[in-house]
């Protein structure tokens, strides 16, 4: 074949190849075909086409068709030939058609028959059929019983009386009796038959009846939802439930019980709420707190408060300071109260029960006391015995027990007797007036920690001493410790004395510079409460106080100007915690600071300052400073209005420096408004002539400029908006993507991969068919083409055929014609 | 377009025509000719034919091994596309192959470190037509319309690096420092022979010593980056 392909190869005239051209020729790879030739594929295809659709074009029209089949007819074969041909098919016709289901032997035509006496064993075998069917078919009609066929057949031997006396009836009797017995059998039988049957049917129904019965009360399954009654359900519960312990009732309570409990409830909740304030209160207690308060002790004392409250009854002061049993419904209205309002419910509270001022209050007190007087001596004596047994005993000649004082003055003097051991007397008098020791002894420690107030602001009223400080500092702690056991007596009593400060300053001292007892009451509030709260019914309305009088005080002299920056540092003690921005403390500072300088850069931010010269540079120090060497500034020198000294400036510009310093710290988180607001502190700050100060204060300025400095430089955010000018560092240098199961041949592999191949194919094959189909079309009109011509010519040979014959008879005519003239011409002539 | 990149704007990203006097006309265009970057089914596989690997094929394809270098073509990527030049958004480049293969390397393309991870990207090169990034659709490489000069600056410099030229020009004297027009190199990415090509306008070398191409990559790119002065 090979050697025959490359003789055909070589034959091709090498015009008639196409070669085709490789554009990316990859070395190892199969090439496809180079080299094609057109003409020779044209040709197979004009050749296949004339096989296939040329064979149909010819037979188009033409319907039936006739075909001899007649035998030797057209080969010309003799009579004789012809006829054995024809025997011959006959014969395998037959053959083919009979051999099929012949089993026995094919070579003869008819069939062999077998038989019997000279009758086909067919027809004796439709009779037989009796012998070879057993007893079953009995019933089959013509069939005779057994018994019948015995006589009948293998009748004879010894016989019968009975056949004796048969033998003389005739056959046609006997054969007529046989019948009859037989239809007689056949008859007991079918009735014995039926019998059973029926019996059989009956028993079978009442068993169904029987079955149906059982049925319905054997299975309660759950295919047929059944109706669940009660009684279903609730064994259902006894079964699921067994496990479940049974639990008692609640009992049913009684109403008073009930309001108890709400009462209990409701004092919980209360608890909770002054936790939250007692939480912050001990936690920052440092300054009056006694000693054994630590962090969590605050958690503890509500506790054992709870513990203590659940424990007794209440006794409490109404509006008109009449001793009253408080009742539960009242108390539960205030709390609810609490509870749904917040805080603004307890703000209305506020106001309208503690409309009164501190002094108020003590005269209350003063006469309420006068009225219960007899039945608390009796108690007291009471106390006293239950006390003794259980305070401890200290190795002083000091009483153990103390009966609380009547009144004010009673208190003044318990005190002066034990004037060393002061703290020890107001810590026993409280241990003995327990609220868990005795009824009553609440409302005591209330007036205990009024008196102790009370004291507390006489005090700051006197001449001020470092005696009377720690006193003050006593009384404060006292307050405290008596503030665990009714914090809103407390609230109460120090919200009056707020007020009464609020009053003073409203009416009279207006400008006046503040006294000691307006500041020590502000550091009491301090101490008492928690002043980091964002609301707290005692600690606004201090700072408020506070604010104010820092506002509105004038500054005439450096003395005054002490006293602002005094209250000013207990205003930041307010706002140290919470970082709240008062902006009365910072323009105090502000105004205060521009005293220390000569040049002005600014007006003064409040209206206590003075305008005229020699005040306005109250701080500055025009000369060195040669004075006495630097000691903390002392209280008593502010405010005993003692002559001043000529250290006092110094002093009074270090504690402003030193506010400054506070007011920085505190601020410092402000990260927006921080430079805003310390900007022009350092301006001034700067211009301050450092050169006059001694060593220290200098030292201090500059640490605290240079921190400002620092500060305001890194919080300094503030930038003027302009173009966002993009940085341009470096391109963005991309990965790229590296598939691993590349595949060369199919490089765009895809996951529409299998479709688009699928559509490039279903492309390919409709143009190919329409190309086949243009192709076939171009054939068959070539080939119709080719047929008409070829029809044509014939038909114009044919005309030219007759043409030429009739040219010729009409030459033939006319030259005819044309001698006959020529004779005649002749003839004439 | 540009703000997109928050980086340097690659010298080939799409601008606004608004633009224009933004573009920056400091760009240096390097042409590698003749490089050596072929595939061929060995042993089943595609792979880029190289000298040491495939010998034995190519002795038997009648080729010689020599002429069948794809690592010169990988140092000279990677000495250009991790130029400081290309980093600063300064730097195109092209490469054709003895094949006539034109390819334009996108300046984001972050070459494959390794000569066996190269030739396979290659070999996907060359058969995809295109390499895109690995996170985004972007093309990284793409085989692109011959003749080169149609993606070259109109009326630009162009210079064919040589050895056997007798003009000798520093690298960091190839253009002066104030023009602001682009500069068209054209380096030959083969181990031996001088390239021809019909689109220079003059012909220089860099040095008086014979060069590797990667080298003359690294030189001229460094020449550049001291002129135009990114350092
Ligand atoms: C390995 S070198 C080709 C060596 C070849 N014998 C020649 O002299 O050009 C590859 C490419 O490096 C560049 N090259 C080599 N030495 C050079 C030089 N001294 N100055 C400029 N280009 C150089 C040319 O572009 C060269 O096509």
């Amino acid at each position: 074949m090979g050697v025959d392909k490359k003789q055909k190869q070589r034959k091709t005239n090498p015009f008639e190849l196409k070669f085709n051209k490789s554009k990316h020729d990859i070395l190892g790879r199969k090439k496809g075909a180079q080299v094609g030739a057109p003409t020779a594929s044209r040709k197979r295809a004009h050749e296949q086409r004339e096989q296939t659709l040329g064979v149909e074009y010819d037979r188009k029209n033409k319907i039936s068709k006739i075909v001899d089949k007649r035998l030797g007819e057209k080969d010309g074969k003799s009579e004789e030939e012809k006829g054995a041909m024809r025997f011959t098919e006959e014969r395998v016709k037959n053959y083919k058609r009979a051999s099929k289901f012949n089993l026995t032997d094919d070579g003869d035509e008819e069939e062999e028959v077998l038989t019997h006496k000279g009758k086909a064993l067919s027809d004796i075998e439709k009779y037989d059929k009796s012998m070879i069917s057993d007893s079953d078919d009995d019933e089959e009609p013509g069939n005779l019983g057994s018994n019948m066929v015995k006589v009948a057949h293998f009748g004879g031997g010894e016989k019968t009386a009975e056949e004796h006396v048969r033998e003389k009836i005739s056959r046609e009797d006997m054969i007529s009796n046989l019948i009859a017995k037989t239809k007689l059998a056949r008859h007991e039988k079918q009735q014995q038959k039926d019998e059973l049957e029926l019996m059989t049917e009956s028993l079978d129904s009442k068993y169904q009846a029987l079955m149906g019965k059982m049925k319905a009360s054997f299975r309660p399954t759950g295919r047929q939802p059944l109706e669940k009654d009660d009684y279903d359900k609730l064994t259902i519960t006894l079964k699921t439930e067994a496990d479940a312990r049974a639990t008692p009732a609640d009992r049913k309570l009684s109403e008073e019980e009930e309001a108890l409990k709400e009462k209990e409830r409701l004092e919980t909740l209360e608890a909770a709420r002054i936790s939250k304030n007692n939480a912050f209160f001990n936690a920052k207690s440092h300054l009056s707190a006694d000693a054994d308060v630590d962090i969590d002790a605050g958690s503890k004392a509500d506790a054992r408060k709870v513990q203590a409250k659940n424990s007794r009854f209440e006794v409490k002061f109404d509006d008109e300071g009449g001793l009253i049993d408080e009742d539960t419904v009242e108390k539960s209205r205030i709390l609810k109260k609490n509870l749904d309002g917040s805080d603004e419910s307890d703000d209305d509270e506020d106001l309208e029960d503690e409309e009164e001022d501190l002094d108020d209050l003590l005269e209350d007190e003063d006469e309420l006391e006068e009225d219960s007087d007899d039945e608390e001596a009796q108690e007291a004596q009471k106390v006293v015995k239950k006390a003794k047994k259980s305070a401890p005993e200290p190795a002083e000649t000091l009483p153990f027990v103390f009966e609380m004082p009547k009144n004010y003055k009673k208190f003044c003097a318990l005190l002066e007797k034990h004037s060393e051991s002061m703290d020890l007397v107001l810590e026993r008098l409280v241990k003995c007036h327990h609220p868990s020791l005795k009824e009553g002894n609440k409302k005591r420690l209330n007036k205990l920690f009024l008196l102790c107030l009370r004291w507390f602001d006489d005090m700051s009223k006197e001449e001020l001493t470092a005696e009377s400080v720690k006193e003050m500092n006593l009384a404060q702690e006292t307050m405290h410790a008596l503030m665990k056991f009714d914090i809103q007596y407390g609230v109460r009593c120090v919200r009056a004395l707020i007020r009464q400060h609020w009053k003073g300053r409203q009416d009279k001292q207006k400008s006046s510079p503040v006294s000691f007892g307006l500041i020590s009451a502000i550091r009491l509030v301090s101490g008492l409460f928690p002043v980091a709260d964002s609301w707290h019914p005692v600690v606004v309305p201090a700072l408020f106080l506070a604010t104010e009088a820092l506002c509105s005080a004038k500054c005439a002299n450096l003395n005054a100007l002490a006293k602002q920056i005094q209250l000013a540092n207990a205003i930041v003690e307010y706002v140290s915690e919470s970082k709240r921005y008062v902006p009365e403390l910072v323009a105090f500072a502000r105004s205060a600071l521009l005293l220390a300088v000569t040049e002005k850069s600014e007006k003064f931010a409040t209206n206590g300052f003075p305008i005229s010269k020699p005040h306005t540079e109250m701080l500055c120090f025009e000369e060195k400073y040669t004075g006495p060497a630097l000691q903390p500034i002392s209280l008593t020198t502010i405010f005993n209005n003692s002559p001043s000294d000529p250290s006092l400036k110094l002093h009074v510009l270090r504690a402003l420096l030193s506010l400054i310093q506070h007011l920085r710290v505190i601020y410092s988180n402000q990260n927006e408004t921080y430079s805003i607001v310390f900007k022009p502190f350092l301006r001034i700050l700067e211009s301050i002539q450092a050169k006059n100060l001694p060593a220290e204060v200098q030292e201090e300025l500059e640490t605290l400029c240079a921190s400002m400095k620092a500060e305001i430089g890194a919080k300094c955010r503030l930038v003027h908006l302009s173009l966002v000018k993009t940085e341009k560092s470096m391109l963005k240098m991309l990965e790229p993507r590296f598939e691993w199961d590349f595949d060369p041949e199919r490089p765009h592999h895809g996951p529409k991969d299998e479709k688009k191949k699928l559509t490039k194919n279903l492309r390919n094959e409709r143009r190919g068919a329409i190309k086949e189909l243009r192709k076939d079309t171009a054939f068959l009109a070539r080939k119709q083409l080719s047929s008409v011509k070829t029809k044509d010519r014939a038909r114009i040979a044919a005309t030219k055929r007759v043409m030429g014959g009739l040219m010729q008879q009409q030459g033939e005519w006319n030259k005819e014609k044309r001698t006959a003239d020529v004779e005649k011409k002749k003839d004439k002539k | 377009m540009s703000h997109e990149y928050d980086t340097v704007a690659p010298p080939n990203a799409k601008r606004m025509k608004t633009d224009n006097q933004l573009e920056d006309k400091k760009i240096l265009y390097v042409v590698l000719e003749g490089c050596s970057l072929e595939t061929a089914k060995v042993g089943g596989e595609y792979a880029i034919l190289s000298s040491d690997k495939h010998a034995n094929f190519l002795r038997k394809q009648k080729k010689d091994p020599a002429d069948y270098r794809p690592d010169i073509l990988h140092q000279c990527l990677l000495n250009l596309l991790d130029s400081p030049l290309n980093r600063a958004g300064k730097l195109r480049v092209f490469f054709r192959t003895s094949k006539n293969v034109l390819v334009d390397v996108s300046p984001q393309c972050r070459i494959p470190r390794t000569f066996d991870r190269f030739c396979g990207l290659m070999v996907q090169l060359l058969h995809k037509l295109s390499i895109r990034a690995a996170e985004t659709t972007q093309k990284l490489m793409s085989v692109v319309k011959n003749p080169v000069s149609n993606h070259l600056p109109v009326g630009s410099r162009k210079m064919l690096m040589s050895f056997n030229v007798p003009e000798l020009t520093m690298a960091n004297k190839l253009v002066a420092p104030e023009t602001d027009e682009p500069l068209v190199l054209i380096i030959g990415g083969i181990a031996r022979g001088k390239i021809v090509v019909d689109y220079n306008d003059s012909e220089t070398k860099i040095s008086n010593y014979p060069l590797s191409a990667a080298l003359t990559c690294a030189k001229v790119t460094s020449g550049l980056e001291e002129i135009w002065g990114i350092i």
